[in-house]
């Protein structure tokens, strides 16, 4: 292969490709446990700052306020293909909590859209990701983390619980299990795929 | 900064910050024009450092070495935040020692990429 520096030269420059998707839902839904079931590494830790809209806590002043804070969020990854034409897909696992709103947008920039882990016992905790996935326009869908113990429900069931429109899947997972959790991420990546239009508009908050 | 030990343990339960401080790494900038997201792939550049590299930069560089890395990785091998990151990198960008991969404009919403991205996942999904 390094006989001729001619061919070394020649060989098409390799390409490496990342995307990422983002695995969102209120505390101890099972985002770490989704990002390490589907990661080929062992998940990594780092810290970002993020802004923070503390709106349901600020109900008596009726005004958001804003903060920014450094949180803490974890992330795997999945490699397809080989040095030459390598495709990384990142899963990254949204900081979450029930009383704040993070603005992700630095996160959410370019994904390919979000899975939202719901958890049946309290579902309304789910609401905050579902509107900022939904004001954003990016794809996203509702995955339920059939927790041990917790009542089995339709999906229809969630949905009609949720309000979600028709058109955002529900799936059923185990956060647990790799088959799941990557069928799961399988689902999102399908949804995208479905919902990009004909003419490709800017990624993140394009008018429709 | 008392440094606990145990002949000082009250030192301990003061919370340690890390030395040195991020802001000290970053030589007190806190952002860069680039836009680098969490997951730009980062590979070695065509140019050696032409100054001494700090000892994250040279983390950075090492950890690129083996295989792309995004600028999330390179947050968490230097174990500092993502900003801080984004601040060494887009320095190693600007001395060479650092170079970006051709990569499409928006590979979230490359109907190509996806395919690909589904075709692997469904390939995991079949393996036992």
């Amino acid at each position: 292969m390094i006989k001729e520096g001619r061919t070394v030269q020649q060989a098409a420059r390799p390409t490496s490709t990342a995307v990422k998707i983002l695995v969102a839902g209120a505390l101890a839904v099972g985002k770490t446990t989704l990002v390490a079931s589907v990661s080929e590494i062992r998940p990594l830790t780092t810290e970002e700052k993020l802004t923070v809209a503390s709106a349901a806590t600020d109900d008596l002043t009726g005004v958001e306020s804003k903060a920014t804070t450094t949180v803490a969020f974890d992330f795997g990854r999945i490699t397809f293909g080989g040095p030459d034409d390598l495709l990384t897909l990142y899963v990254f696992g949204t900081p979450g909590q029930e009383r704040f709103t993070y603005l992700w947008d630095g996160l959410a920039a370019g994904a390919i859209g979000a899975v939202v882990l719901a958890d049946t016992r309290r579902l309304e905790d789910s609401f905050a990701c579902l509107d900022y996935f939904e004001a954003r326009r990016l794809p996203f869908i509702v995955a339920v983390n059939e927790f041990d113990g917790a009542d089995r429900y339709h999906v229809d069931e969630v949905r009609d619980a949720l309000e979600l429109k028709p058109r955002v899947p529900v799936v059923l997972c185990d956060a647990r299990s790799r088959t799941s959790a990557t069928a799961t991420l399988s689902a999102l990546v399908r949804h995208a795929l479905h919902s990009l239009p004909h003419a490709a508009p800017s990624p993140l908050g394009a008018p429709a | 900064m008392a440094v606990p030990t145990s002949r000082n343990p009250a030192a301990v339960a003061e919370p340690i910050p890390r030395e040195p401080r991020t802001y000290a790494i970053t030589r007190g900038r806190v952002q860069t024009t680039r836009d680098l997201r969490l997951e730009a792939q980062l590979v070695p550049g065509r140019h050696t450092a032409r100054r001494p590299v700090s000892a994250e930069e040279a983390q950075i560089l090492a950890a690129c070495s083996i295989r792309s890395i995004s600028v999330a990785e390179a947050a968490h091998t230097i174990g500092r935040p993502v900003w801080a990151a984004r601040v060494l990198v887009s320095d190693l960008l600007d001395t060479g020692a650092l170079a970006m991969p051709a990569a499409a404009p928006a590979p979230g919403r490359d109907p190509a990429v996806l395919r690909r991205v589904l075709a692997g996942l469904d390939a995991l999904d079949r393996q036992p």
